[in-house]
């Protein structure tokens, strides 16, 4: 039976025909097999790279390929919340539908988090095959703890969904150039975050910030999700720590919001 | 179309232009689209922490793993040097590969096209302006990784440096100029293309490790590509003891960098050339979600 989708609160049919149309931009550029091979692609050259370096550099140790291997897949999860920033540059530079979508409805956060949605759904489709992929040729002893797994995964999407509105606020008021914003929060990400080595690695004060990083514990978490043997975070306190970064990412996002809006600049474009 | 403006003057008894004026007119364009692309630096100032402090922070993820996996320093530099050139390699493909194709979103596109100059004088303003910003940026990033992981870095051999430089980032830009007209062509797909040709040219060109670990046949094949030769001739000047790593020896290296220089902006020009005329006679590529 079809869904009214009229009949739903105005925030959740902002949410979903924003995923929606996200999901439609994300994909129908070409047809399904070539976006499949897409999906893979990228984070497959990542993993190899790893691979590569691990091999040429490390000796082909095993353990911390374990650790690399799993870091990166998780990596695929948060680096959705990086790129749904680019909802920004797309309504406003690309399909001039700002103003409209700002005026339509519903909550412009929501817009924002139907394009999070969307991007952590082709993410976790990435994360999966790189996963299965190291269980069926890489031969890693992988072992998912279920309820471990669920909990991980609801709260990397409270992250994901933290980052994407962060970096939207910081969107709206940048010009051309989503593209930085992505790539430069995706080092800040690799580098404070323990995806490719245990924090303990960075000098003070740089050990200190990844340990503080709710994403560090949120990496480890997932980890011990696949049968790792790390030391679980606490799970009250991680939780808390993620609660409160959503929070404070949706204030920021309101308070950027309305700063645009007040400014006259919301559909103020650049080209260069 | 200078000859049929030229003979229309003459008939109208109008004085024909000054001798050179054809000359003058695309230094003017090329100055004047290079100018925007200079004076952006200070213009988008929120973006600026992005473009200098955050790449060092993802070239110090790798020389950290470096760290963790014991390798010697001189990696490190290599990784810094991987982080340098992939700031070009983004240029290159967000700023050159896909701008004409962004140009067309803007609207800008058809104006390019009724402007009494070539159309290369357009994309040699773009990457001269693309050159000076990004060597700006990775200036910065080199010059805080420097700083930061105290990498050993040396300079022997300016001259060889020079030519090497110089052959690579014409031959990079050049692919940029030969990029902009075929993800023109190929409409809707040109964004993400540009997503595609990241990682995957990250992990071929060698970016993050010595590319000859991918084995000759692998390698060779990705030498088609200038990051790859352009980061493998830095290596095995700019680092101790880099000649060790190197996939090909240095002279050949900015031999084939030189071809490059020349082939992929001559390339540029056909492809410039089949655009115009898909423009002008068909009525297609310069109109929106086309």
């Amino acid at each position: 039976m079809a869904m009214n989708i009229a009949r739903l609160h105005p925030g959740l049919r902002r949410w979903l025909t924003s995923f929606w149309a996200a999901w439609k931009v994300l994909s129908n550029w070409t047809d399904p097999l070539l976006f499949g091979f897409y999906l893979i692609l990228r984070p497959m050259a990542t993993m190899l790279i790893l691979v590569v370096i691990v091999h040429a550099v490390g000796g082909g140790d095993r353990e911390r390929l374990m650790f690399l291997y799993v870091g990166n897949a998780f990596f695929l999860l948060l680096m959705a919340g990086a790129l749904a920033a680019e909802v920004i540059p797309n309504d406003r530079d690309w399909h001039n539908t700002i103003k409209a979508i700002y005026l339509a409805p519903g909550s412009y956060m929501l817009h924002v988090l139907g394009w999070a949605s969307a991007q952590l759904t082709t993410g976790a489709f990435s994360a999966a095959v790189l996963l299965t992929g190291g269980l069926l040729v890489l031969d890693l002893p992988l072992a998912i703890q279920p309820g471990r797994l669920i909990l991980v995964l609801a709260l990397t999407t409270m992250a994901a969904f933290a980052l994407s509105l962060l970096l939207a606020s910081l969107a709206l008021f940048a010009g051309q150039g989503s593209e930085l914003i992505r790539g430069g929060t995706i080092g800040a990400i690799y580098l404070l975050s323990g995806l490719l080595f245990p924090p303990f690695i960075l000098p003070s004060p740089l050990k200190e910030l990844a340990q503080v990083n709710p994403m560090t514990h949120l990496a480890t978490l997932f980890r011990a999700s696949l049968g790792l043997p790390v030391a679980v975070p606490d799970l009250v306190g991680l939780s808390l720590s993620v609660t409160a970064l959503l929070a404070a990412a949706i204030c920021v996002f309101r308070h950027a919001f309305r700063g645009v809006i007040r400014a006259g600049i919301i559909d103020r474009r650049h080209n260069y | 179309m200078r000859t049929q403006i030229d003979r229309a003057r003459t008939s109208a008894g109008v004085p024909g232009p000054q001798p050179g004026a054809w000359a003058i007119a695309n230094l003017r364009a090329v100055r004047g689209r290079a100018f925007v692309r200079v004076v952006a630096l200070t213009r988008d100032l929120p973006l600026l922490p992005f473009e200098t402090v955050l790449p060092v922070m993802a070239v110090a993820a790798y020389v950290y793993l470096y760290r963790y996996l014991g390798a010697p320093p001189g990696l490190a530099t290599m990784v810094l040097l991987g982080g340098v050139m992939i700031t070009y390699w983004q240029n290159v493909l967000w700023a050159m590969a896909s701008q004409l194709y962004w140009e067309r979103m803007n609207g800008n596109l058809e104006l390019y096209m009724l402007l009494p100059t070539s159309r290369v004088s357009i994309l040699l303003g773009m990457a001269l302006g693309g050159m000076f910003a990004t060597t700006v940026r990775a200036m910065a990033t080199l010059g805080a990784g420097l700083i930061l992981f105290r990498v050993p870095f040396i300079l022997p051999e300016p001259l060889p440096f020079l030519a090497l430089a110089l052959s690579s980032l014409v031959a990079l830009y050049g692919l940029g100029m030969m990029l902009s007209s075929l993800f023109l062509m190929w409409g809707r797909e040109a964004w993400h293309l540009a997503s595609l040709f990241q990682e995957p040219i990250d992990l071929l060109s060698g970016v993050f490790f010595p590319v000859r670990a991918l084995g000759p046949v692998v390698a060779g094949a990705a030498s088609l590509i200038p990051l790859t030769l352009a980061l493998d001739g830095m290596r095995q000047i700019l680092v101790p003891g880099g000649q060790a790593m190197g996939f090909l020896p240095l002279r050949t290296t900015i031999a084939i960098l030189a071809a490059m220089a020349i082939v992929f902006p001559a390339v540029a020009r056909v492809a410039l050339n089949r655009v115009e005329h898909l423009a002008k006679r068909e009525g297609r590529i310069t109109a929106r979600w086309q």
